[in-house]
C-alpha cells in the first residue's frame, strides 16, 4: 500500500493504455513517456503493462506501508527515501513507512518533464475496460478515474520473485538513442492527409521553424506556438479516427499535437502525424521548450519503431545478465 | 476505380480511409459492414468508424502497407450497405441562452435566429453513424445544411456534458465535461455512458436520436 | 565512533558556544567545527585507505549518466552499500558501492573508463 501524502497536481496512474474502445469514443490514454514505463516493469520483474504513477508536478511525496523495490524511471530528478538520495533509473528497494520524496532535478543532461514511480507488483487498481490507466474525460480506470490527492492509498500487487539487485539500473534511452537537429528536440513526423492542402510557404515553414510548446498543453493535447499554418481553401472535414501524435491545425493556424488523453476522433485539418517512435520523446518535452519537425518516410518511420522495439528487448536480454550479479560490484583488496 | 475512397496514414498508428462523396447513410451502413469484416483482419487491433470514413489501428505497422490498402480497397468495393435495426432515444432540449452560448454564432452565420434554428435542429430523427470524441458522444448524420456553421478558429477549453453543438455540417451532444470546437446551441441531461456496463454505452452505430425543443432562450 | 554517534554529538555541540571539538582516538581524529549552530565534521583516519575494485569488468562511471557532477565528493562520509559509482555494460548499468561505512577518500579509476576484474575503481577509509 503507498499512501499519497503531498497534495500535488496531475500525477495519474497508467499503464501502457487502453486499446479496443476507441469505437465507444474511450481514447487510448497511458503514461506519455511509454518507454521509461516499460525499462522500469523490466528492471523490477513485473508484467510489460503493470501501472506506475505518473509524476508530472513536483514535489510529489507517498509513503509505503509495506517494503518493496522500486525504480524511478522517465525525467531527472531529485529523490530521497527518508533523508538518503535516490538515483534515477536505478532500483532501490524500501523498507515499510519510508517516506519518497521526489523533487524536480537540477541541471541535467536531458530536460525531460515526467517522472514514473514504478513498484514491484504495479498498482494494483482495478482493471476498467482492460486497462489500468486513467480515463480523466470519462471519470473512470486508474485511481478513481482521477488525478491523485492527499491521503489516496494505492494498493501495489503481488511481486515476481525475480531478483532485482539493489542500484541496477538502464541508461536512458534519450542519452543512447538522442535526436537532436541544430540543438533543438527533433521529432519524425510523416505527412498527414491534407498536408497538399497547405499552403507551399506554411508546410516550409512547418519543417524550417522550431515549435515552443505553450502553458496551455497538457496530457489531451499540446498546443505550439510559431508560424502560421494556412490552407490554400477553408477546409471543413467529417469527424473521422485520430490517435495520439496526429498534428491538427484549427483555423486559429497554430498546430495543436494530439496526445495520450486526446478524443479519438477529430475534425480539423491534419499536417502530419507524430510516428509511434517518437511519441515517448514527445511526451517528455517540457512546456515552454520547443520541438523541430523532420520528415520521415514510411520505411523510416517502421524502421524507428523497431529500433524501440530491439531497445526493449536490449533492455531485457541486459536486465535477465544483471539479476545473476548478487551483490554490488566492488570488493576491497 | 470510379469513386474509390482515398486512403491516408496516421503516423505508423493506423491508416484512414475515407468514403468519396457527401455524407450518406447508406455509405455510412457500408462503412459498418467494413468494419465488421476488417476488424477481425490479423494486422488490424481495432477498427474505429467515424462519418463516412474508416480508421483502422495497426497492431504492427507493415513495412509495406500496399498489400493491406489493396485489399482493404477490394473489401471496400465488394461491402453491401449494412441496415442495422436500432432504438430511438428522445431527448428534451433547452436552446440558445446560458445553455446554447454560441447561438450567436450560429445565429450570424445562417441569418436565422434562435427559434428557427431550434426548429430547424430538432425536425429530423438522427442516426447514431459513429461513436467518437469522448465516451458516450455520438456522431449524428442527417443535420439540416441551414443551420450548419463551421467549427469553431480556437477550440473552448471547456464545454459541460450534455451540450448540443453543430461543427460544420454536423451536430451532437457532449456526454462529458470538456473542450470542443464546436458551437454549442442548447443543452440537453442524459447519461450516455456506464463503464460497468457491456456494452457501456447508451447508443450504438445504428440507433437514432430525437430531440425535443423544452424551451427557447432568446 | 561510528556516523550517526557523531551526528549526536555535533547536534549538541551547535546547541553551545563551543566553536571546535577535537576527539582523539586510536583510529584516528576527529573534528567537528561550530559555525553558529552550523557544524561540520572531518575525520582524519590513522587507519589506512583501501582500494575497492571492480567485480567484474565493464566501463566505470563516476556519475550517473544524466547528471554531470560525481555521485561522491572526495573526503565525504559514506554509508555501507551506497552507490558510489557505476559499471555499464552496455544499456545495463550495476552499482559500485562501499562495502562499508567510510570515508570516500577519491576514485582511483577515471570516468567512462573501460575497467576490468580488480582494476581499482576508489579508495576508501574505514572509520
Amino acid at each position: 500500500m503507498i499512501e499519497v501524502l503531498s497534495s500535488t497536481a496531475l500525477a495519474t496512474v497508467q499503464d501502457l493504455g487502453r486499446f479496443g474502445a476507441l469505437g465507444w469514443g474511450v481514447s487510448h490514454s497511458g503514461a506519455m513517456d511509454r518507454l521509461a514505463l516499460a525499462a522500469g516493469n523490466i528492471l523490477l520483474g513485473n508484467d510489460d503493462n503493470s501501472a506506475a504513477v505518473e509524476i508530472p508536478i513536483f514535489p510529489f511525496r507517498v509513503r509505503f506501508h509495506h517494503a518493496c523495490n522500486i525504480v524511478l524511471t522517465g525525467a531527472d530528478h531529485q529523490a530521497r527515501l527518508d533523508d538518503q538520495p535516490l538515483q534515477p533509473w536505478l532500483v532501490a528497494p524500501v523498507r515499510a513507512g519510508q517516506v519518497l520524496t521526489v523533487e524536480r532535478g537540477g541541471p541535467s543532461r536531458w530536460q525531460a518533464s515526467r517522472v514514473y514511480l514504478c513498484v514491484a507488483g504495479g498498482i494494483d487498481v482495478p482493471l476498467a475496460l482492460g486497462s489500468r490507466s486513467t480515463q480523466l474525460r470519462g471519470q473512470f480506470g486508474g485511481y478513481q478515474g482521477r488525478t491523485l490527492q492527499q491521503g489516496d492509498h494505492l494498493p501495489v500487487g503481488v511481486a515476481s520473485d525475480l531478483h532485482c539487485p539493489a542500484g541496477m539500473g538502464v541508461v536512458p534511452p534519450a542519452l543512447s538513442m538522442p535526436l537532436m537537429v541544430e540543438g533543438t528536440q527533433a521529432i519524425r513526423v510523416l505527412r498527414a492527409a491534407e498536408y497538399e492542402a497547405f499552403t507551399d510557404h506554411s508546410c516550409a515553414e512547418f519543417w524550417a521553424k522550431n515549435w515552443k510548446i505553450t502553458s496551455q498543453s497538457d496530457r489531451y493535447g499540446y498546443r505550439l506556438a510559431g508560424p502560421m499554418i494556412e490552407p490554400k481553401l477553408p477546409l471543413e472535414l467529417r469527424s473521422h479516427g485520430i490517435v495520439p501524435g496526429v498534428i491538427q491545425v484549427p483555423h486559429g493556424g497554430q498546430p495543436i499535437i494530439q496526445m495520450r488523453d486526446a478524443q479519438p476522433s477529430g475534425g480539423y485539418p491534419k499536417i502530419g502525424t507524430v510516428i509511434d517512435a517518437d511519441l515517448w520523446r514527445l511526451g517528455q518535452v517540457q512546456i515552454g521548450s520547443s520541438v523541430r519537425f523532420v520528415e520521415v518516410s514510411w520505411p523510416e518511420a517502421v524502421k524507428a519503431l523497431q529500433d524501440v522495439t530491439d531497445w526493449l528487448e536490449e533492455v531485457r536480454r541486459m536486465v535477465a545478465l544483471g539479476r545473476t550479479v548478487q551483490k554490488g560490484a566492488g570488493h576491497d583488496q | 476505380m470510379a469513386h474509390d475512397p482515398v486512403i491516408s496514414m496516421l503516423g505508423t498508428t493506423a491508416l484512414l480511409l475515407e468514403a468519396h462523396g457527401e455524407t450518406s447513410l447508406e455509405t455510412q451502413q457500408t462503412i459498418w459492414s467494413l468494419s465488421a469484416q476488417v476488424c477481425n483482419w490479423p494486422e488490424v487491433l481495432e477498427a474505429v468508424p467515424g462519418m463516412n470514413n474508416l480508421m483502422l489501428c495497426f497492431r504492427k505497422p507493415p513495412l509495406d502497407p500496399q498489400p493491406l490498402i489493396a485489399r482493404l480497397l477490394d473489401a471496400w468495393r465488394a461491402a453491401k450497405p449494412m441496415a442495422v435495426e436500432g432504438r430511438t432515444i428522445e431527448l428534451p432540449v433547452v436552446y440558445g441562452g446560458e445553455a446554447g452560448p454560441h447561438m450567436a454564432d450560429v445565429m450570424a452565420h445562417t441569418g436565422l435566429d434562435a427559434h428557427e434554428i431550434a426548429e430547424i435542429h430538432s425536425a429530423p430523427l438522427y442516426p447514431v453513424y459513429a461513436l467518437g470524441s469522448h465516451p458516450g458522444y455520438c456522431y449524428l448524420g442527417g443535420m439540416d445544411h441551414r443551420i450548419a456553421t463551421p467549427r469553431r478558429k480556437t477550440p473552448v477549453l471547456k464545454i459541460p456534458g450534455g451540450a448540443v453543438s453543430i461543427g460544420g455540417f454536423q451536430t451532437g451532444v457532449s456526454a462529458s465535461d470538456g473542450p470542443s470546437g464546436w458551437n454549442t446551441i442548447g443543452s440537453t441531461s442524459m447519461s450516455f455512458f456506464d463503464v460497468t456496463k457491456q456494452p457501456p454505452t447508451l447508443l450504438q452505430p445504428g440507433d437514432s436520436i430525437r430531440f425535443r425543443i423544452e424551451r427557447v432562450v432568446g | 565512533m561510528t556516523n550517526d554517534q557523531a551526528a549526536l554529538v555535533a547536534g549538541w555541540l551547535a546547541a553551545t558556544d563551543i566553536a571546535l571539538l577535537e576527539l582523539n582516538g586510536p583510529d584516528g581524529q576527529w573534528l567537528i567545527r561550530n559555525e553558529g549552530g552550523k557544524t561540520t565534521l572531518t575525520i582524519s583516519s590513522t587507519r589506512p585507505a583501501l582500494a575497492v575494485s571492480a567485480s567484474h569488468s565493464g566501463v566505470f562511471l563516476t556519475h550517473h549518466p544524466l547528471q554531470d557532477h560525481c555521485l561522491v565528493q572526495p573526503e565525504t562520509v559514506v554509508k555501507e552499500g551506497q552507490i558510489v559509482g557505476l559499471l555499464q555494460a552496455g544499456v545495463l548499468l550495476l552499482p559500485v558501492v562501499a562495502p562499508h561505512d567510510g570515508v570516500f577518500v577519491h576514485y582511483l579509476s577515471a570516468d567512462r573508463t573501460l575497467v576490468g576484474y580488480a582494476t581499482p575503481l576508489f579508495e576508501l577509509r574505514p572509520l
